[in-house]
């Protein structure tokens, strides 16, 4: 299995084969660290990432059947279940939310742990906007060229470069106290 | 464009090499410059690692599969490092996440080691079998195995019964007698009863004719006492080739008729085996039950597109029926892996399905053992053909194989066999023919 491509894989799990479980298994292997990273990122919350990361794969494999044909980017195919879990997730936070309440205070005189660090990233992300959070989160962690966010987004290549750009720089302003902190992990 | 976003572009791959330049002028210029590259670079840093830090909690990976009702695999993610994992679609400059992964060229044709393992266990069983003999026989029959000598039996009791062993040098006169009633046997066995008959009588006349003191007499009483015996405890048991005589018969205290037996029976085994079946004896020797599995396989559609675990191995077993010395009977069973290439229209589009499900099997085999090109004298070369059904479609088997027989019931064997499988899918038949090395073990009952 292993040697198999996704596509492939993803055959097994649409004709519903005998080795469908194991092939699920091996895409899990191949893409659970990016889907999870995603969610989390995007949403910011440990809880609602695993839920939706949940989802996404149990959608996954039972929705693979109805495909009427087979799928040739199946790292597409989790990408698009994962982002529509998650913006549901954001809708339905904005009722009681309001992003600009949130904010991040460092402290130049502390001396962060590794964990903090990377708290603080999370943290930093946070005070985002959804939208300039997920194609930040899409380019920079990810590696996601520009034509295939603004696929995924719905948006121009201009904007999409744009929304990176001021997430950027914004996250970089949060944390520069802290940047060269960066250099011990 | 400020000198922060030619930056931003220069790490983002985007900026153009015209601008490249306007930006190493800069910053060669700039010291601010040097100073927000060096904050950029961190910031990325620090994003990768942040990335790189991200596991998937144990739990939640667990969830997945227990939700599905597949079994939670030790993968990356349950319980490992993250940090360990090879995403494909990661970190790596320019990643899309369309076809992150590899194509099916890598389906493999290399030799999964572990697929020797079945064999070292069965050969390894049959040494322990093979060396642990007495044992079984101790716990089969709860006596001895019977310690035959080729020394010349002296002073035993008249009325005592030895268990003697012979050989027959030919198999076929051996085999023989095993197969024909008692009552029917030319066998020498008879014509040693009439001798030992024969040899008590002179015995007999030439005690009569002298005198005797009391301990003679009591001799005497005890030879007329003596009835000479019917031989009717003669078994057949083959060993390395080799049919074994095992008959109870009387040692006579007369050093002529020792003698004549001494003659008869100078070739003795050292060690049998058991004499008779645990089974009734209507199943004496006639039936075999097969165990064999099979490796280097080859196939066509190749290659399998599963290395599968050691449970992926190919195993049959059979109980065969033997008709006679050569030609043997019986029905065989399984279950291996085949691999499939079949193009099959799906809503009207033609889709070529690559796969290799596990199917079992069962067929009816005919075996013949050349036993006249016998080698090394306990091995028989031998040919079988199953015809057989499986689920998907009909099979042909072929084998050749050569038995190793060191024991009267259990042979190993080693041979090659070939299958074909054919399977019609939307009024289409495809095919599937298989060659591989089969091994395996046998028991006569």
């Amino acid at each position: 299995m292993t040697t198999l491509s996704d596509t492939d894989l993803f055959e097994h799990l649409r004709m519903a084969t005998p080795d469908a479980g194991v092939a699920f298994t091996e895409l899990y292997r191949r893409h659970h660290h990016w889907a999870y990273a995603y969610c989390l990122k995007v949403l910011g919350r440990e809880e609602e990432a695993k839920d939706v990361f949940q989802e996404t794969f149990i959608r996954v494999y039972r929705t693979a059947p109805q495909s009427d044909n087979p799928v040739t980017n199946v790292a597409g195919l989790i990408m698009r279940v994962c982002r529509n879990l998650c913006l549901n997730v954001q809708r339905d936070r904005k009722t009681t939310v309001e992003i600009e309440d949130v904010h991040l205070v460092v402290d130049t005189h502390h001396h962060y742990e590794k964990d903090e660090l990377l708290d603080l990233i999370d943290a930093a992300l946070d005070c985002l906007d959804a939208e300039d959070r997920e194609v930040f989160v899409l380019r920079m962690y990810h590696d996601i060229s520009y034509d295939e966010i603004a696929r995924q987004t719905g948006l121009t290549v201009a904007a999409v470069k744009n929304r990176v750009w001021r997430a950027k720089s914004r996250i970089k302003v949060l944390l520069a106290p802290v940047l060269s902190e960066f250099d011990r992990l | 464009m400020n000198t922060e976003h030619l930056i931003h572009e220069y790490l983002d791959g985007t900026l153009s090499s015209d601008q490249q330049g306007e930006l190493f002028a800069m910053l060669a210029a700039d010291e601010m410059a040097r100073e927000e590259l060096t904050s950029q670079i961190r910031l990325q840093t620090a994003l990768r690692k942040d990335y790189a830090a991200v596991v998937v909690p144990a739990d939640t990976a667990a969830g997945i599969f227990s939700e599905l009702g597949l079994p939670v695999p030790g993968a990356p993610g349950i319980g490992a490092v993250s940090g360990a994992t090879t995403s494909s679609s990661g970190t790596v400059a320019g990643a899309e996440i369309a076809a992150p992964v590899s194509t099916v060229t890598g389906a493999s044709t290399s030799w999964d080691y572990r697929r020797i393992i079945p064999l070292l266990l069965l050969l390894l069983s049959f040494a322990v079998v093979y060396s642990g003999r007495d044992i079984v026989h101790q716990l089969l029959y709860g006596t001895a195995v019977v310690q035959s000598t080729s020394q010349q039996p002296s002073q035993q009791s008249s009325q005592q019964l030895t268990q003697q062993s012979t050989i027959s040098s030919s198999p076929l006169q051996s085999h023989l007698s095993d197969r024909q009633p008692l009552q029917q046997r030319p066998s020498q066995e008879t014509s040693n009863s009439e001798q030992v008959v024969r040899s008590y009588n002179r015995l007999r006349r030439t005690t009569s004719g002298s005198g005797h003191d009391n301990a003679e007499g009591t001799a005497e009483k005890q030879q007329e006492a003596f009835t000479p015996p019917v031989y009717d405890v003669t078994t057949t048991e083959r060993f390395g080739g080799y049919d074994i005589v095992l008959s109870s018969a009387p040692t006579i205290q007369s050093p002529e008729i020792v003698r004549q037996r001494t003659t008869e029976f100078s070739a003795v085994t050292p060690l049998a085996w058991p004499a008779a079946s645990p089974l009734p004896m209507v199943l004496d020797g006639d039936f075999e039950l097969i165990a064999r599995s099979a490796a280097f396989r080859t196939s066509n559609p190749e290659p399998d597109l599963v290395v599968g675990p050691i449970m992926d191995q190919p195993w049959a077993l059979g109980i065969h029926y033997r008709l006679s010395d050569d030609h043997v009977l019986g029905i065989d069973g399984g279950m291996e892996r085949l691999p499939q290439e079949f193009t099959r229209v799906d809503f009207g589009v033609p889709t070529v399905y690559r796969q290799a499900p596990v199917i079992p099997w069962v067929g009816l085999t005919y075996r013949l053992d050349v036993n006249d090109a016998r080698l090394f004298s306990s091995v028989v070369p031998s040919a079988s053909v199953t015809a057989a059904w499986t689920q998907i479609g009909p099979m042909a088997r072929a084998q050749a194989l050569l038995r190793f027989t060191p024991e009267s019931r259990m042979s190993i064997f080693l041979g090659v066999e070939g299958s074909l499988t054919a399977y019609p899918i939307q009024s289409t038949f495809f095919t599937t023919s298989i060659l591989q090395v089969t091994y395996g073990i046998s028991y006569r009952f």
